[in-house]
């Protein structure tokens, strides 16, 4: 389990070299491979990710706070997570815009997540300004 | 998700580009560009139903829906 960084690195070399490999005969199929190893390399973080999710939520649980923030606060980590998986993979195939337009709709989508959060944070200010 | 995803995507172009010069070769200019066209296809239908496990992995880790 500790090791595998080592499968990691190497299935990144791997994928590397094939995208080499292949881009003088068939350049279409780099972005595949890319995608390919891009996927395999994020379910190999997946495992280690539930511990890490547990015991954030046994810290929150510990303070006294609403356990919807938590959940907005996890929402715009796996948003921000994705929307970086999807703007590198159009950017590494040539395609700035798109990637670009991704990140924007990210951006926008995460704004509009933590809007709630805000306002509390607005009316706690406003709570101690007598 | 195994790694033996890259090798098959890899082994595909790799076959698709020796046939397409064959076909290039004997005078088939159209025949090779259905070949390429269905590589590309298939290979597409594999990295997409990987992309669709990946985030059905991710929302069902984050409890999102």
């Amino acid at each position: 389990m500790d090791m595998d960084i080592f499968k990691i690195v190497i299935i990144g070399i791997m994928g590397t070299v094939f995208i080499v490999l292949i881009k003088k005969y068939n350049p279409e199929y780099q972005v595949f491979i890319s995608i390919a190893t891009g996927v395999i390399i994020l379910l190999f973080i997946y495992s280690y990710l539930g511990p890490i999710l547990a015991s954030f939520q046994q810290l929150w649980s510990r303070v006294d706070m609403d356990s919807r923030y938590f959940e907005i606060l996890m929402k715009v980590i796996v948003i921000a997570y994705v929307t970086e998986f999807g703007s590198q993979i159009c950017q590494d195939a040539g395609e700035k815009s798109i990637g670009m337009k991704i990140e924007l709709a990210g951006k926008v989508i995460i704004i509009y997540l933590s809007v709630p959060i805000v306002l509390s944070l607005i009316d706690f200010i406003i709570k101690l300004i007598p | 998700m195994d790694v033996q995803m890259i090798f098959k995507i890899a082994a595909i172009g790799i076959v698709v580009a020796v046939l397409n010069q064959l076909l290039k070769n004997a005078q088939r200019e159209e025949m090779a560009t259905m070949v390429t066209l269905t590589g590309v296809v298939v290979v597409l239908m594999m990295v997409i139903s990987m992309i669709a496990d990946l985030f059905n992995a991710i929302q069902t880790m984050f409890q999102l829906y």
